[in-house]
């Protein structure tokens, strides 16, 4: 496989976690931000909306160029590995920064013409600490295969350049 | 698990999202050069170049392997071996000779200096012993001068005095004839001369 295939696959890769990381929450906040449900306005109150919308952009940018990195880089290799393991760290911190922006502790006010009913609040505290299980088994994973690929580093080139006794296949 | 998320979350900046725009444009920039140059399909050539090394050697071994030769060719090859150790031994021995001759002359010149040095430091110690030798003689001769000129003045004082003695005998002594006298007294003299001369 040459460069141009894996900056290509990086490029993808990197779009699709812009949008799942940073267009689909952002626009998700914006479209919450003022609903109306049968006629009701539900208003988000949270006044962290500004916050919320700066710690997923901010991490969102970081594991969209991990993500470029990770997978524009030849398979089983160390630097796909190191890159691999970071990005499932910034994942951690981006879920982690909905929790500590607030967003996960939403509460939005019911008003109704002119005056307010009252609010609904949604906490997804669990399911962000649900997330943080699978995340830290990924970890787990992830720091498996870079010792692997570190230690079986010549066996890995060996096939990869289909090195045989008689010297490098470099065709 | 979460305890490190928090540490870490500290160290982030919180108002400048210009920041995270920057690392996430190095990251990517990186991350293009790094991968086009080192695609991953293709060894690095430092890689490439330890590994090409064993092939090489196995031909080289291939061409070292015993081939089936026949007595006639062997003893063909062993022949003009056998005449181009002997044209290289003669040779070897022409320029021995050669290099000997050129010794040998070298040696001779350098003793022919030898020899004239050392000959000419011989003149120079005999000309000096000559010289010392020569001033030797030459106080002895003049010791031995003063001596004999002492010892003849001695004698000759003697001899006047006899003289004188036998002049005034000749004068004193009764004498037939003055001029016999002084004809005797005369060749006495000349006798006298003559012997001073001979010594």
């Amino acid at each position: 496989m040459g460069w141009f295939p894996n900056i290509l696959k990086g490029i993808i890769y990197m779009g699709v976690y812009i949008t799942t990381t940073m267009v689909v929450p952002f626009l998700t906040f914006t479209w919450v931000k003022e609903i109306q449900v049968l006629g009701v306005a539900i208003v988000l109150e949270q006044g962290q909306y500004e916050r919320i919308i700066f710690w997923i952009s901010a991490f969102g940018l970081l594991i969209s160029a991990c993500a470029f990195f990770n997978y524009s880089s030849p398979k089983q290799s160390i630097r796909k590995a190191s890159f691999a393991l970071i990005q499932i760290l910034l994942n951690c911190l981006y879920i982690w920064s909905y929790k500590f922006s607030g967003a996960t502790e939403v509460k939005f006010e019911i008003v109704f013409e002119v005056t307010n009913v009252g609010f609904i609040a949604i906490d997804v505290q669990n399911m962000v600490m649900l997330y943080m299980g699978v995340y830290f088994l990924t970890i787990l994973l992830k720091g498996y295969d870079l010792i692997d690929f570190i230690l079986n580093r010549d066996k890995i080139r060996q096939k990869r350049y289909k090195i045989t006794e008689e010297g490098v296949d470099v065709s | 698990m979460v305890a490190w998320i928090e540490y870490v979350l500290q160290f982030f900046p919180t108002d400048n999202l210009l920041i995270y725009i920057i690392i996430f444009a190095i990251i990517v920039i990186i991350a293009a050069i790094v991968n086009i140059v080192w695609p991953g399909d293709r060894p690095p050539r430092y890689i490439a170049k330890t590994l090409k090394e064993p092939k090489k050697k196995e031909k080289k071994e291939k061409v070292k392997k015993p081939k089936v030769i026949k007595k006639e060719v062997i003893e063909e090859k062993v022949k003009e071996v056998a005449e181009e150790v002997e044209e290289v031994g003669e040779k070897i021995e022409e320029k021995v000779e050669e290099i000997v001759e050129e010794e040998v002359k070298e040696e001779a010149e350098e003793v022919e200096e030898v020899g004239e040095k050392i000959e000419e430091k011989v003149e120079e110690i005999v000309e000096e012993e000559v010289k010392e030798e020569a001033e030797e003689v030459k106080d002895v001769a003049e010791d031995i001068e003063e001596e004999v000129g002492e010892i003849v003045e001695e004698e000759v004082k003697e001899e006047a005095e006899e003289i004188e003695e036998e002049v005034e005998e000749i004068k004193t002594a009764p004498s037939e004839d003055e001029d016999e006298s002084e004809n005797r007294v005369k060749s006495w003299l000349n006798q006298e001369k003559s012997h001073r001369k001979e010594k």
